[in-house]
């Protein structure tokens, strides 16, 4: 190099960023003493430089260089306690959760608690409840407690929790970029139930609160851990705040209560989440998507099951839920038996030789944990006088002979499967149509059940109830499409075309018996709080709402519809519906809805001044929660409300309006509520898609 | 404890650069710079192989090894000039008003730094704190073109170059 470098050259080469020919600027450097010097400088400024990087660290967060022990820009901590904070691991407005570590290069997860952002009594107490539940607790994948400590004082004080780092990728994390399958499904709720059944062997049992994929985390050999326990509670104690992620958490956590369920329906909503690559809420919201999964069945229906909409409907609890899926990952050849006796091939050939239709009691799961007689009856349509009706008695089932005149009959009873739990039959063609053992099917007589739930069907969870559509030859199913809490739907299967669509969306609604009237083309059906709602046949609008008597057990009812009348079977006994009498409930208030005519024949509205209990009311609107009843939950609220008015039950009202899909009242509601509370539960609404502003 | 092949090879990725920049600093030729520093890994290892160091000391020993090499370097080739100035700098660091002095220098660079933008910022951790990182990968960290790199810390260094030297103009 014959002529000078020039200056920035110079100062490329010392700064490392040179990408000239080094060896002649070398070369020229050893003979100009001007360069040299200049390379000298330059040198100097680099060491000052190096020495300024070493005297500050990037943020963590935001990477500025700091010189303290947080980050003046972000606030994110680079020291805490005798931790060193790495990096980042997530954040919100109230803290952090860090990856540090100690003097001895330990890693931890370092927790932050921020008081300067001030956090409500609830963020405090999850922190506290998670530090408390993490000493407590001693399993392989759960994280092992290390450190809590304070720093700072009055609002900038702040709390630490140092617990075992889970090294590993999270599932939300790893469904960036993998798709799970249905074993590796299988195998993580496998896993997570053992963390589970651990969870609630304990005295008292630990309910985690917050499952979800965000937080179970994969570890390199695959093994799955459960981290977070600032949702956790003891299950038995009062809740008073709502602690978990929304999608996640089914309606009664919503609500504050909690149970052994509660965690298995985060486990299926997670589940779920990792097969449809959806935020559960949309899967749960699309009665078709939980149909479309490419899963079987098996795993469908056990899926459904952990994350049912009503508490009753999952699994008791981890243990026996594992137990199922045990049962479930067994060979094909030993969960599945035959469920059709030789007897109901018989039965069914005398049935059709009656010519009636029927409906038999139902005495599957879905109503296993209902209180029942010893003997009750369930009856639909017949062309005739007479019905078929169905005696079940402890458990098992027959059909015998009934009339209105001569009551039954029960010389001639013919014994029936017990998983069935509603069943309707074609006039035209004769063929029957039942739910066995939660599955839509068709009873091909002599002896064959044919599931109509293929692959196009929607999906069909816990169906409760069947009726025929004799004008447009279609069945109705009354069932939910996933394990959201947006109510059911009414299903149409038209049996020639062997199509499956939406009728309508209940919207909160759980219907438990439904009847098809010819003459006035409506759908009678008794919801489970004692309502009888009707819907136009062809198109599902909601036609009226009244209230059933409340001697009608709805677990237990049946709709039928004869000679023009509709009949209501319960307690062993036929009635018209229309002269049944007694207390009533008042139904839902909805402008959309229209009132029966005898509604001011009502006594004893809910909630009137004279018996005002509002804890009571609000109570028992909180069980109606639990049962997905939200309309009638609502109504409760509503009967509380006007005893005596209480925050925090206008927002379980606003909830249940979101959820019943009540605009007027959520609107109503809606305005009642603080700005913090609006923003906390408009969720609701918005899941529903109900208008609420 | 020795330390083995691969902890060398990563402390010497550590350290090299900043070593060579002392070398440089003296006023040794860059060519020469180079076979110092490479006789400054050499000797370490020496004494390692002895047990006469640790890694925890590696980085601070590298430079001073450095700096001994590099002074008997320019009593070599004889120049006078060179050979009156780094002494009095290594004693520096013992003084404390130069401390004091060399901290508010400091001070001055970190104000100006922390009032560039988080990318800038970000740049020149990648490039100047431990474990360093070429300008190739630290320009693709960042998201911008090496070019783009170059040009940013060459108008950082101009302000920092300015605030460092703010005092002693």
């Amino acid at each position: 190099m014959t002529t000078h470098p020039t200056a920035q050259d110079l100062e490329l080469f010392v700064m490392g960023a040179y990408d000239g020919p080094a060896a002649e600027l070398e070369a020229h450097l050893a003979d100009c003493k001007t360069c040299s010097a200049t390379v000298q400088r330059e040198a100097k400024l680099e060491l000052d430089l190096i020495q300024l990087a070493g005297s500050t660290r990037a943020c963590p967060s935001c990477r500025r260089s700091v010189a303290a022990a947080r980050c003046e820009s972000c606030g994110c901590a680079l020291v805490a306690g005798d931790y060193r904070v790495l990096e980042v691991v997530v954040q919100n407005a109230h803290g952090r959760l860090y990856l540090a570590e100690d003097i001895d290069g330990q890693r931890v997860a370092l927790k932050e608690l921020a008081f300067v952002q001030a956090p409500g009594a609830d963020a405090v107490a999850a922190f506290e409840r998670e530090a408390k539940f993490l000493r407590a607790l001693t399993h392989p994948d759960i994280p092992r407690f290390v450190a809590s400590f304070e720093e700072g004082e009055g609002v900038h004080t702040r709390l630490f929790l140092a617990q075992e780092y889970i090294e590993g990728e999270s599932l939300q994390a790893r469904l960036a970029d993998h798709w799970f399958d249905e074993d590796e499904v299988l195998e993580i709720a496998r896993r997570t139930l053992q963390i589970l059944v651990y969870l609630q062997e304990l005295s008292p049992v630990v309910i985690h609160g917050d499952i979800k994929p965000a937080n179970l985390v994969r570890r390199r050999d695959g093994t799955i851990a459960l981290v977070d326990f600032g949702a956790a509670r003891g299950f038995g104690g009062t809740i008073t705040s709502v602690v978990g992620t929304f999608g996640y958490m089914p309606i009664e956590q919503l609500a504050g209560n909690v149970n052994p369920t509660t965690d298995l329906y985060g486990l299926g909503a997670s589940l779920i989440h990792l097969l449809s690559r959806e935020d559960p809420w949309k899967v749960f919201e699309d009665p078709a998507a939980l149909g479309r999964l490419n899963i079987s069945p098996e795993l469908r229906r056990f899926l459904g099951r952990l994350a049912a909409r009503r508490a009753a409907d999952r699994f008791p609890n981890a243990k026996s839920a594992l137990e199922a899926l045990t049962r479930l990952r067994a060979p094909a050849g030993r969960r599945r038996s035959r469920w059709l006796p030789a007897a109901l091939a018989a039965g069914g050939l005398a049935i059709g030789a009656m010519g009636y239709s029927v409906a038999w009691l139902r005495s599957d799961h879905h109503r296993s944990q209902s209180t029942t007689t010893s003997k009750q009856s369930s009856a639909l349509t017949g062309a005739n006088d007479d019905f078929v009706a169905l005696l079940d008695s402890d458990g098992s089932a027959s059909l015998v002979s009934y009339s209105l005149e001569k009551g039954l009959d029960t010389t001639a009873q013919i014994p029936l499967p017990s998983l069935i739990s509603d069943a309707v039959r074609d006039p035209q063609t004769h063929r029957w149509y039942v739910i066995k053992d939660s599955v839509v099917g068709e009873l091909a007589l002599p002896g064959s059940f044919k599931s109509l739930e293929t692959a196009a069907a929607p999906y069909l969870l816990s169906p409760s109830a069947v009726a025929f559509d004799t004008k447009r030859r279609r069945l109705i199913v009354a069932a939910g499409s996933s394990a959201e809490d947006t109510g059911q739907y009414l299903f149409v299967y038209e049996v020639d075309s062997e199509r499956w669509s939406v009728l309508t969306n209940l919207g909160g609604l759980t219907i438990e018996a439904l009847a098809f009237h010819p003459d006035e083309d409506r759908l009678y059906s008794i919801t489970d709080a004692g309502l009888v709602v009707t819907f136009q046949a062809d198109s599902g609008a909601l036609l009226g709402v009244r209230p059933a008597p409340l001697p009608v057990d709805p677990t237990t009812a049946q709709l039928a519809v004869r000679s023009g009348e509709v009949l209501v079977a319960h307690d062993g006994k036929i009635e018209k519906l229309a002269a049944v009498t007694g207390t009533y409930q008042r139904p839902p208030a909805d402008d959309n809805i229209e009132m029966d005519e005898d509604e001011d024949t009502r006594s004893g509205s809910a909630g009137t001044p004279a018996d005002c209990n509002a804890d009571a009311l609000k109570d028992r609107g909180m069980e109606n929660v639990n049962m997905g009843q939200h309309a009638a939950a609502l109504m409760l609220f509503e009967a509380s409300l006007r005893c005596r008015q209480d925050s925090y039950v206008v927002s379980l009202a606003f909830m249940a309006a979101c959820n019943a899909q009540n605009s007027p009242k959520a609107k109503q509601y809606y305005m009642k509520l603080s700005s913090a509370q609006q923003l906390r539960y408009q969720v609701m609404c918005i899941r529903n898609k109900t208008s609420y502003q | 404890m020795r330390i083995d092949a691969a902890e060398w090879e990563a402390l010497i990725r550590a350290h090299d650069r900043r070593v060579f920049l002392a070398v440089l600093a003296l006023g040794v030729r860059a060519d020469r710079a180079r076979d110092v520093v490479q006789t400054t890994w050499t000797r370490l290892m020496e004494k390692d192989e002895r047990g006469e160091i640790t890694k925890d000391n590696v980085a601070g020993l590298a430079v001073a090894q450095a700096r001994f090499l590099a002074l008997d370097e320019l009593r070599r080739t004889n120049s006078e000039k060179r050979r009156a100035e780094p002494l009095p700098e290594m004693l520096d660091d013992l003084d404390p008003e130069q401390l004091l002095i060399d901290r508010e220098r400091l001070e001055r660079a970190a104000a100006v730094l922390a009032g560039s933008s988080p990318s800038v910022q970000r740049l020149f951790q990648l490039l100047y704190a431990e474990p360093p990182v070429d300008y190739t990968q630290a320009a693709a960290l960042v998201g911008v073109s090496l070019q783009r790199a170059r040009q940013v810390m060459c108008e950082l260094r101009k302000k920092l170059r300015a605030a460092l030297e703010e005092g002693s103009s």
